[in-house]
């Protein structure tokens, strides 16, 4: 059974004083789905909506956010979910990294407190109980000096330190799914490709799902099985991560992959992208791409397109998807 | 020369009066920590030196004190051969412009109160006090082209434009002081890719028409690939590698440097669960199966496996023991 599913997810906000009935709609219609033990990629730009994509399946939008559409964990709704459930989801079943560390623990707590709240909240147990699991979870993510990890506040670790800590929290109560939004893109490189390894050994070995938030095509193409590209709030293109990286199907993912400078460049001017995603999006007629896309015709900017299905369990979001790929 | 060079004749070193920048033995310090130990490099008129490295390798230190903004301890910077670590006051001021800086972060580096063509209009001022206002805005309005900007920008403020305009107002502040020497901190590293790539080109693009030397300051190595033709890796304050960029990259003879190429994401699941914990030329998949550059991001440094064998073609010494004069 699909561990995730998130169908026709919109997401708006009131705009007081703006045009389009007053409100925006950064994530419109985004249809997502994750398998056990798979990692899906969401990746995107700058305000495509791969964070709120992230936040609502954990029921953290903001308060001024209204979504609608469904997400399931194993078939069970949890958009519009009471709060008192969603508060036994979340971290027991669905756990979050987030992007810095540093920021994502308490500061005037030791580790130890920290671990033992989630741990004790979720699974009960004396704190000693709390504690001999926490050392354990730590070793696994290769900390192995615990007694000073658990003893320590965060700004007394280092960010990769920090972050494999936050990794042993989340790992803590056996979710199934993890959402990582972001989860390397604080860290040096090197640390960054660690932690990614990490990840993916503790995946190997706990088998939960990872929905992976990224800017980093790079690093969706080393963790992700399947990827989702999103552009202004609309999944463009999704399909598995090797099919999607060599032979794009949407113009946008094609320029995307084209403006990432490599060490194997040879030195040609870099394809760039002209233009911006429009300020409303809600004010265009067509395709949200059309205004920057090479491949536009009269129809592109018209009309809006539907989502194409693909052979090889692709698709993309576009009237003219690539036909050497639907062939 | 601007015509406000300063002569301080004890201090001019002729042996490298063509050198834009000569950074010999560098030393700083915060307190016992050497934050830069013992770093030298050569920057050529027009040459684009990339200096890589993670945090806290003393890359930023270095940057500082080049910009004069920081003294170091020992050592000497000479900012076309005048020495930048010895000078004071007004000789200072007037050596410091000649070299300018662009920031990780654009919207942090300009004041969100100006206009456009205030922000562009407040360099040139000092860069050329003789001019009328007139006069002015005509250069304001050359500047803002020649990095691309029209003059329907000049009336917006920077929480008017994205992230790529706003770093392209700071380069035209930094060009408005005609200097010789850009240093370029992550310049792009807080923009989105698409815009990556048009900042990349254009400040290509910019060296080749005005001549412009760079220090480029960056963690990423695709970056560093378009931009720049010599390479020096640092590490824990030192250079532990420098040399042509094709060289480094392609045929490093450090460890550090091979975990630093072997450490860019882009080569798939297998290398990443395949490469050796120090990462040192792990096999790339498929044998580089990477039809064109539209293809695949960060492909697979199809030459790192043979990198680690690859007899390093020239030893690369840092050149901190280079010749002294």
């Amino acid at each position: 059974m699909t561990l995730l599913t998130v169908e026709d997810l919109t997401i708006e906000f009131p705009r007081p004083g703006g045009r389009s009935g007053g409100t925006t709609r950064p994530v419109r219609g985004v249809t997502l789905t994750v398998e056990p033990g798979q990692t899906l990629g969401v990746v995107g730009e700058t305000g495509c909506g791969k964070t709120l994509t992230g936040l609502a399946v954990l029921g953290l939008l903001p308060p001024a956010a209204r979504a609608r559409g469904s997400i399931r964990l194993d078939g069970r709704e949890l958009l519009g979910a009471p709060p008192s459930q969603l508060r036994a989801v979340r971290g027991a079943e669905i756990a979050m990294v987030f992007q810095n560390p540093a920021t994502a623990f308490d500061p005037v707590r030791p580790l130890r407190t920290q671990f033992e709240r989630v741990i004790r909240r979720h699974r009960g147990g004396s704190r000693e109980q709390a504690g001999a699991r926490a050392a354990k979870l730590l070793a696994e993510v290769e900390l192995h000096d615990t007694d000073r990890v658990l003893g320590s506040y965060p700004h007394q670790l280092s960010g990769g330190m920090l972050q494999r800590a936050m990794i042993a929290l989340a790992l803590s109560c056996e979710p199934r799914l993890i959402i990582a939004d972001e989860s390397t893109s604080a860290l040096d490189v090197t640390v960054a490709q660690q932690v990614r390894r990490l990840l993916l050994r503790l995946q190997h070995a706990h088998g939960f799902g990872v929905l992976f938030v990224t800017h980093n095509l790079g690093e969706a193409r080393d963790l992700c099985d399947r990827v989702a590209v999103l552009y202004a709030g609309e999944v463009v293109e999704t399909g598995p991560v090797e099919e999607v990286f060599t032979a794009p199907a949407h113009p946008y993912t094609k320029a995307l992959l084209a403006a990432v400078p490599t060490v194997d460049d040879d030195g040609a001017p870099l394809a760039s992208l002209p233009g911006e995603v429009p300020a409303d999006v809600l004010a265009v007629t067509g395709c949200v791409f059309a205004n920057r896309c090479p491949q536009a015709e009269d129809l592109c900017r018209s009309t809006p397109p539907a989502a194409h299905t693909l052979p090889g369990g692709r698709s993309a979001l576009c009237h003219f998807a690539d036909p050497e790929v639907a062939a | 020369m601007i015509p406000d060079t300063p002569h301080i004749p004890d201090t001019v070193d002729v042996s490298s009066a063509s050198d834009v920048l000569r950074v010999q033995d560098l030393v700083v310090t915060y307190g016992r920590h050497r934050a830069v130990d013992g770093v030298g490099f050569r920057i050529a008129p027009g040459e684009s030196y990339a200096v890589v490295g993670e945090s806290g390798c003393g890359k930023t230190t270095l940057a500082r004190t080049v910009l004069g903004l920081l003294r170091p301890v020992a050592g000497e910077v000479a900012l076309e051969g005048v020495r930048l670590d010895r000078a004071r006051g007004r000789d200072l001021r007037a050596l410091r412009r000649r070299v300018q800086i662009v920031f990780q972060n654009p919207f942090a580096a300009l004041d969100p109160r100006m206009t456009v063509a205030r922000l562009v209009d407040e360099p040139l001022r000092l860069a050329q006090p003789d001019l009328t206002a007139a006069g002015r805005a005509e250069a304001v309005s050359a500047l803002l082209a020649s990095v691309g900007l029209a003059d329907r920008f000049l009336g917006r403020r920077p929480h008017e434009l994205s992230g790529g305009q706003c770093q392209r107002v700071a380069i035209a502040r930094a060009l408005a002081m005609d200097p010789v020497l850009l240093v370029l901190d992550e310049p792009t590293s807080a923009l989105d890719v698409s815009v990556q790539a048009q900042v990349l080109n254009l400040l290509a693009d910019l060296r080749q028409r005005q001549g412009l030397a760079y220090l480029l300051i960056s963690h990423d190595l695709g970056v560093v690939r378009r931009l720049a033709d010599r390479i020096g890796v640092m590490h824990a304050g030192r250079l532990v590698e420098e040399g042509p960029a094709q060289q480094v990259l392609h045929a490093p003879s450090a460890d550090y440097t091979r975990a630093l190429i072997a450490a860019v994401p882009g080569r798939g699941r297998a290398a990443l669960v395949g490469g050796a914990e120090a990462g040192a030329g792990a096999p790339a998949p498929g044998g580089g199966a990477r039809a064109d550059r539209a293809a695949g991001p960060a492909p697979a440094l199809a030459s790192a496996s043979s990198a680690a064998t690859a007899p390093a073609s020239e030893p690369s010494a840092p050149s901190s023991t280079g010749s002294s004069q």
